[in-house]
C-alpha cells in the first residue's frame, strides 16, 4: 500500500522525481528575486498563476513601492490574468478556491502548506526554483516520509497546531504530514494547523479530503473534487496523538517551545497582535470579539488586528464584529502580513513583548522584541489584562 | 586550497540569516543583512571563501532566498551544517553554494579552523588533518550546482 506522497508525486518513498505542479503563487515579498531570470522568458501557462500583493501592502518605502510596481508590470508582461492586489494575505486567497485536493500547488513562500487544509499538495520553494517552474511547469521532488498526526479532542486550531509542534518539534522536515481528524475540525482550525505544520519543517502537510472539505469549496462555486484514500498507516515513520486540554502557548524564541498558558501567566507585554496566514479568520474574530466586547484594550497596551482576507473583513461586518473591537480600542489593520514577518507596519521596539496568534516567535522576526505565540482568546485577554492571561478560566477556551 | 570555518550553533533560522528588514534587491544591502540576526556585524568580518558551518536545522523556517543570496554575495560557496532546512538546501543548490551535512560536525571544527573540502570527492579535510567523508551529491545536482543556475 501506497502513502499519499507516492500517490500525488507519483514515485517510491526517498525516490528524486519530477513532478508536474497544477498551480504557483507568487506574492511581493519573494517575487522581486524572480524578475531578472524571468525577464526573457514566457511563462509554461500564466493561467495557472496567482499573484498576490499582500507583504509590502500597501508599501511603505519608495524601494518597495517599486517592487510592486514591476510585480503589476510583470503580471502584464507575462500574461497572469489572476493578480490580487491589497485583498488578503496570500495563503488565506490560495484557500479561497484556488487550491484543489489531490493538486500539487506551488507557492513562492515557506507557508504554503496551508494549502494541505483543503486537500492540496502545497508546497513551498525558493525564488530560483519558482523561476524553474514557472518557465516548464514541473521542478524536482524527494518523495518524503508521512507522519501521521491523529487529532483526538478540538480546541482552537492554534492550541492544536502548538500541540503538533510540542510532540514533532522540527522533526517534520522533509517529511508530509497527514492528520486523522476525529475532532471534527472546521476549516477554520485546519487552515491555522496546515499553516503552522510548515514551523516543524513539514515539505507538505494534509487533511484528506472530507464533507468538511465539499462544504467548504462549494462556497467558492466547487461542486465536484477529486477525493482520495489516506497513506497505508503501516507506512508512516510515525504516528502521534495530539489532544488539547488548556490553552498553550509557544515562548521565544521557537514556535515549539511549547508550555501552559497558565504556566507563563502575569508575564508583562506591550503588543498584541491577531492576524497572520495562520490565522486571522472569521472563528479568531469571534473568539476575540467574545473576550473583548463591552471591554477596553489596557492602555499600555495596542491590540493589532488583521483580517486574512477582505473575505473575512466581509464576514466580520455582516456579523458586526469589527465595531466591538474598535470599541474596545483594537487598531484594525487592512488585509496583509502585517507585522508578522517583521516587514511591513506594527514592529516591535528594542525590549518588547508581544503575544499573537501567528506562526513564528524566531529572533527578530516581528523586529527586536519577544514573541509569545497563542490562541485568539488568549490574546484578547492579555490585551485587556496588560499580562498574559487566561479568559475566565481554562473551561472556556 | 585552505578555507576558513565560520561557526554558528544549532537551529539558526532564516530570519537570524537574513532579517526581513534587510529584504532588498540591492546587493549592498542584502549582504550587510547576513548572520546579522545572530552575530551583528558579521558582514564586516566574513572573506570570500570562508565556510559556514553550523549545527541542525541550518536556515529553518522562512524560504526567502535573499538570505542564500547574501551569502553568494559575500563569496560564500560552501555551508556545512549536520542539516538543513528543505528551502535552504534547495536555495543553496539553486545558488551554487554546496550544501554539505555532516552529523557531528559542531564537535569537529571550531571558530576559525582552516579546512580543506572536496565536494567532488565527499572529502571534508579537518584543522588537524584528519578527514571525514561525507555523502556526495547525484550527478544532475552537481550540475545545478556548477552552472550556478537552472
Amino acid at each position: 500500500m501506497s502513502t499519499l506522497p507516492e500517490r500525488i508525486l507519483g514515485g517510491e518513498e526517498g525516490e528524486y522525481v519530477v513532478a508536474e505542479v497544477h498551480r504557483v503563487m507568487l506574492h511581493d515579498g519573494n517575487a522581486p528575486l524572480i524578475f531578472d531570470d524571468m525577464e526573457d522568458e514566457g511563462i509554461w501557462d500564466p493561467d495557472r498563476v496567482t499573484s498576490v500583493v499582500d507583504h509590502f501592502c500597501p508599501p511603505s518605502t519608495v524601494e518597495r513601492a517599486g517592487f510592486v510596481k514591476k510585480l503589476r508590470e510583470f503580471v502584464k508582461d507575462k500574461g497572469i490574468s489572476d493578480h490580487v492586489e491589497f485583498q488578503g494575505i496570500c495563503h488565506q486567497l490560495m484557500c479561497e478556491g484556488r487550491s484543489l485536493p489531490g493538486e500539487i500547488v506551488a507557492g513562492i513562500d515557506s507557508h504554503s502548506t496551508t494549502y494541505g487544509a483543503v486537500g492540496a499538495f502545497g508546497v513551498g520553494f525558493g525564488a530560483s526554483d519558482t523561476v524553474e517552474i514557472l518557465k516548464t511547469g514541473k521542478t524536482w521532488f524527494k518523495v518524503p516520509e508521512t507522519i501521521k498526526v491523529d487529532i483526538l479532542k478540538g480546541g482552537s486550531g492554534t492550541d492544536i497546531a502548538l500541540a503538533m509542534l510540542r510532540e514533532i518539534e522540527y522533526h517534520g522536515n522533509y517529511r508530509s504530514l497527514e492528520f486523522n481528524d476525529e475532532a471534527g475540525l472546521d476549516m477554520d482550525a485546519r487552515l491555522t494547523i496546515c499553516n503552522m505544520a510548515a514551523e516543524t519543517g513539514a515539505k507538505a502537510a494534509l487533511f484528506p479530503p472530507d464533507e468538511c472539505t465539499s462544504e467548504y469549496l462549494s462556497e467558492f462555486g466547487i461542486k465536484q473534487h477529486r477525493s482520495y484514500t489516506t497513506s497505508d498507516p503501516e507506512r508512516c515513520v510515525d504516528v502521534i496523538s495530539i489532544s488539547v486540554d488548556d490553552p498553550l502557548a509557544a515562548v521565544p524564541h521557537k514556535p515549539y517551545n511549547v508550555k501552559t498558558v497558565s504556566s507563563i501567566e502575569g508575564k508583562t507585554i506591550d503588543q498584541v497582535f491577531i492576524g497572520s496566514c495562520a490565522s486571522g479568520r472569521i472563528s479568531d474574530l469571534r473568539d476575540a470579539v467574545e473576550v473583548l466586547k463591552g471591554r477596553k484594550v489596557h492602555p499600555d497596551i495596542r491590540l493589532l488586528v488583521t483580517p486574512a482576507s477582505n473575505r473575512i473583513l466581509n464576514e466580520a461586518l455582516k456579523e458586526d464584529l469589527i465595531g466591538p473591537l474598535i470599541k474596545a480600542g483594537a487598531v484594525i489593520l487592512n488585509p496583509s502580513c502585517g507585522p508578522c514577518p517583521g516587514i511591513d507596519k506594527g514592529l516591535l521596539a528594542e525590549g518588547e513583548t508581544c503575544i499573537t496568534t501567528q506562526n513564528r516567535n524566531y529572533p527578530g522576526r516581528m523586529g527586536p522584541g519577544e514573541v509569545f505565540i497563542a490562541n485568539s482568546k488568549v490574546c484578547a485577554q492579555s490585551a485587556i489584562d496588560g499580562v498574559i492571561s487566561l479568559p475566565g478560566g481554562v473551561d472556556e477556551t | 586550497m585552505k578555507r576558513r570555518a565560520r561557526v554558528f550553533g544549532h537551529d539558526i533560522t532564516l530570519d537570524e540569516i537574513h532579517p526581513g528588514t534587510y529584504f532588498s534587491l540591492d546587493s549592498d544591502r542584502v549582504v550587510k543583512g547576513l548572520m546579522e540576526g545572530v552575530e551583528p556585524g558579521f558582514h564586516e568580518t566574513v572573506e570570500k571563501d570562508d565556510i559556514i558551518v553550523a549545527g541542525r536545522n541550518f536556515g529553518m523556517g522562512s524560504g526567502r532566498e535573499s538570505g542564500t543570496w547574501a551569502m553568494k554575495f559575500a563569496g560564500i560557496d560552501c555551508v556545512i551544517v549536520e542539516s538543513f532546512s528543505r528551502y535552504m538546501f534547495r536555495n543553496c543548490i539553486n545558488n551554487g553554494i554546496w550544501p554539505i551535512e555532516v552529523e557531528g560536525i559542531l564537535e569537529m571544527v571550531e571558530e576559525g579552523d582552516m579546512l580543506e573540502i572536496d565536494p567532488d570527492k565527499g572529502l571534508l579535510v579537518l584543522e588537524s588533518g584528519e578527514e571525514v567523508s561525507f555523502k556526495r551529491f547525484p550527478h544532475w545536482m552537481v550540475n545545478i550546482i556548477k552552472s550556478s543556475t537552472l
